[in-house]
């Protein structure tokens, strides 16, 4: 009874099977994941455009080429500047290295665009990133540490101590994991829809930092090839050479835990609309700069009158339409490739300013991107909380494992970030047999607020910052004795480990108050002043000053960034 | 009100003179700053930062839009607002965060 009904059923599937323009099929796409740029940054528009001519046949199967949505889904990729942030993103390691090739006979030109598209400030406000070195450190200006850090790579140089007894300089090289991974390896960080442009997992979350201290030597200890004169002891056979005039006084390693959040969410779409309202006059002021660089670039192009140009890009139309109906996705991306070169290359042929022009637009796209970056920031919310490890090894004392938990937090109705420190130090190496100090250094807590300062010419100029540190030693301060601390003349022959106990145990206060200057081109000059009742070695009160320059290298992104 | 673009060809084109209204379709995407040639026109943006009307001189022109673009890649079309409901397709563009958008139109 059944078997006239299944045949008939399968007959009919098949027909419409049959009748079906895509013969049932979705159309063909590109695995844009799998992609390399140039053509990854184009990949959605060309699916969209397959898709869009599969909806369009005639009644022959092929493309109607005639229909405005097919017309309308190539225009966006036929022209390769219909999004010109797109193509001079993926153009800045061009514009770049024209640009320092360019500079090679003379001196860096520091008003050219292209200069300065390489050294733009992109985090020069934020008051949120840890780029000096510790407080716990010889040479620094800050007492409390921050959350963030700079999204690739940030140098500072700090002078003054704060809660150490000696006065130094430290110069600190720190960066996000994540940055630096996608600036060496050329992934582009300009661009807002590059592949992981919100990171990658976990990498995204580690920030790593090198304190150096610049004024105190290494040295090593090498044998003699003998005396070179009569008058030298025959018993000295070893002396101690400087190595370096610099020392590894500390690494850092920490971890950023944030609350989990949903992009596609209507919460996180309502807290990103409620952070551009809240900047819309800096985001009207950025626009406009990115709006006046554009101009140059894209409007009366000699190309835009070149009729071989023109014919070049209907010649390529056709050939997107043939490869889409041959359904040859290989040709199509090959093709693509190739109207991208000819039409880079036809603009930089007949435009002697289009370097110069891209170098402007990246400069400004830079800073465009970092304030999007900032409200991408906080409608994400401030990092729930850091973990921070260090391993510090501080001149003449015991090397130190330091853990630390920094907090920071933006108060709702007010300006400014408040930063929370509490963190744990014991001793690394071994402890001496019949020591009278235990393997616990010290425990601290801290607080700082900084609050942005604003001027009518600069909304962002400085920022103004006052901090407290309460640090709490059970024993007095470890101090390790080598020749260099006895009295000259002295002929006591020291043990490998000999070691006195200075200062007092018990609370160690410091506060601090400090003004940081927010300069051009990523630039930034803390300038502190600090009470303690005491610092690690002494006993007696002192009033310092502190005061370094930081640079964040995160516009050299443009340096880095581009095309595999 | 009847269209004033001819996307006929791959460049729109328009009669001198013309009124072109373009709507930006976009689920959060909005227009930031536009302009005409050399001319900022980011004043005639509309209040849901969506629409920007103009008059296209004889010539070619070069509208640039600056885009302030959501933190998620989203579809986005750039179309002619005809009026009464009416629009026309201009660019299409896939799934994507993008921070600005240039055509040309050719008047005569």
């Amino acid at each position: 009874m059944h078997k006239p009904f299944r045949f008939l059923s399968t007959v009919a599937l098949f027909s419409l099977y049959l009748a079906s323009p895509a013969c049932g099929q979705s159309p063909q796409q590109f695995d844009c994941a799998k992609e390399k740029d140039p053509f990854f940054s184009y990949c959605t528009d060309i699916n969209k455009f397959l898709s869009t001519v599969a909806a369009h046949k005639d009644a022959g199967g092929k493309i109607d080429r005639a229909n405005p949505d097919t017309r309308a889904a190539l225009r966006t990729f036929l022209f390769v500047d219909s999004d010109p942030t797109r193509l001079t993103s993926l153009l800045a390691p061009l514009a770049a290295v024209q640009g320092a090739m360019a500079s090679l006979p003379s001196s860096p030109d520091n008003t050219s665009p292209v200069s300065l598209a390489t050294l733009a400030a992109a985090n020069q406000d934020r008051p949120d990133q840890q780029t000096g070195a510790s407080s716990n450190t010889s040479g620094t200006t800050g007492l409390v540490e921050k959350a963030g850090t700079a999204s690739i790579l940030a140098f500072a140089l700090e002078s003054g101590a704060l809660t150490r007894s000696v006065n130094g300089n430290t110069a600190t090289l720190s960066g996000n994991a994540d940055g630096l991974v996608r600036a060496l390896t050329g992934q582009q960080v300009l661009c807002f829809d590059c592949k992981g442009a919100m990171g990658t997992p976990v990498l995204r979350n580690i920030n790593l930092s090198a304190a150096f201290m610049i004024n105190q030597q290494s040295t090593s200890t090498v044998s003699t090839s003998g005396a070179a004169n009569s008058s030298t002891p025959s018993s000295i056979n070893a002396v101690v050479i400087p190595s370096s005039v610099g020392k590894l006084s500390g690494v850092t390693a920490r971890y950023q835990f944030w609350n989990p959040y949903d992009p596609h969410s209507s919460k996180f779409l309502a807290a990103w609309q409620a952070a551009a309202a809240k900047a819309k006059d800096q985001l009207n002021k950025q626009a406009q700069d990115l709006q006046s660089k554009l101009q140059p670039l894209l409007v009366n192009r000699p190309l835009q009158s070149d009729a071989a140009f023109q014919e070049t890009l209907q010649t390529f139309a056709d050939r997107f339409y043939d490869d889409a109906d041959a359904g040859d996705l290989p040709r199509l991306k090959q093709d693509f490739l190739a109207l991208f070169n000819a039409s880079v290359n036809s603009r930089m042929n007949n435009d002697a300013q289009f370097i110069q022009n891209v170098a402007s637009v990246n400069l400004s796209l830079a800073q465009y991107k970092d304030l999007w970056n900032q409200l991408l920031a906080e409608a994400k919310g401030q990092p729930l909380l850091t973990f921070e490890y260090a391993f510090n090894r501080p001149q003449n004392q015991p090397e130190t494992h330091d853990f630390r938990l920094i907090l920071g937090y933006t108060p709702k109705n007010a300006i400014g970030l408040l930063s929370v420190n509490a963190a744990a130090s014991i001793y690394g190496s071994t402890i001496p047999a019949g020591a009278k100090y235990g393997r616990l250094h010290a425990g601290q807590v801290s607080v700082e607020y900084d609050r942005p300062l604003t001027l009518k010419s600069n909304p962002n100029q400085a920022t103004f910052s006052v901090a407290a540190y309460w640090q709490y030693q059970p024993d007095p301060s470890v101090l390790n004795i080598t020749e260099d601390n006895l009295v000259p003349g002295t002929t006591i022959q020291l043990p490998q480990n000999a070691q006195v106990l200075l200062g007092t145990p018990g609370s160690l206060w410091v506060t601090q108050a400090k003004i940081t200057v927010n300069g051009k081109s990523g630039i930034k000059i803390p300038i502190g002043v600090s009470w303690s009742n005491k610092t690690d070695l002494l006993a007696a009160s002192k009033v310092g000053a502190q005061v370094g320059i930081s640079y964040d290298f995160s516009s050299l992104s443009s340096l880095f960034g581009g095309p595999k | 009100m009847a269209n004033a673009l001819d996307l006929t060809g791959l460049v729109p084109t328009a009669a001198a003179n013309a009124t072109v209204t373009i709507k930006l379709i976009a689920a959060t995407t909005v227009l930031q700053r536009a302009s005409l040639n050399d001319s900022d026109i980011s004043d005639s943006i509309d209040a849901t930062g969506k629409i920007v009307s103009f008059t296209v001189p004889g010539g070619r022109n070069t509208v640039i839009l600056v885009l302030l673009p959501p933190p998620t890649g989203e579809e986005m079309q750039i179309v002619e607002d005809c009026g009464g409901g009416a629009t026309q397709l201009i660019l299409s563009f896939g799934a994507g965060i993008h921070a600005s958008i240039t055509f040309d139109i050719v008047a005569g």
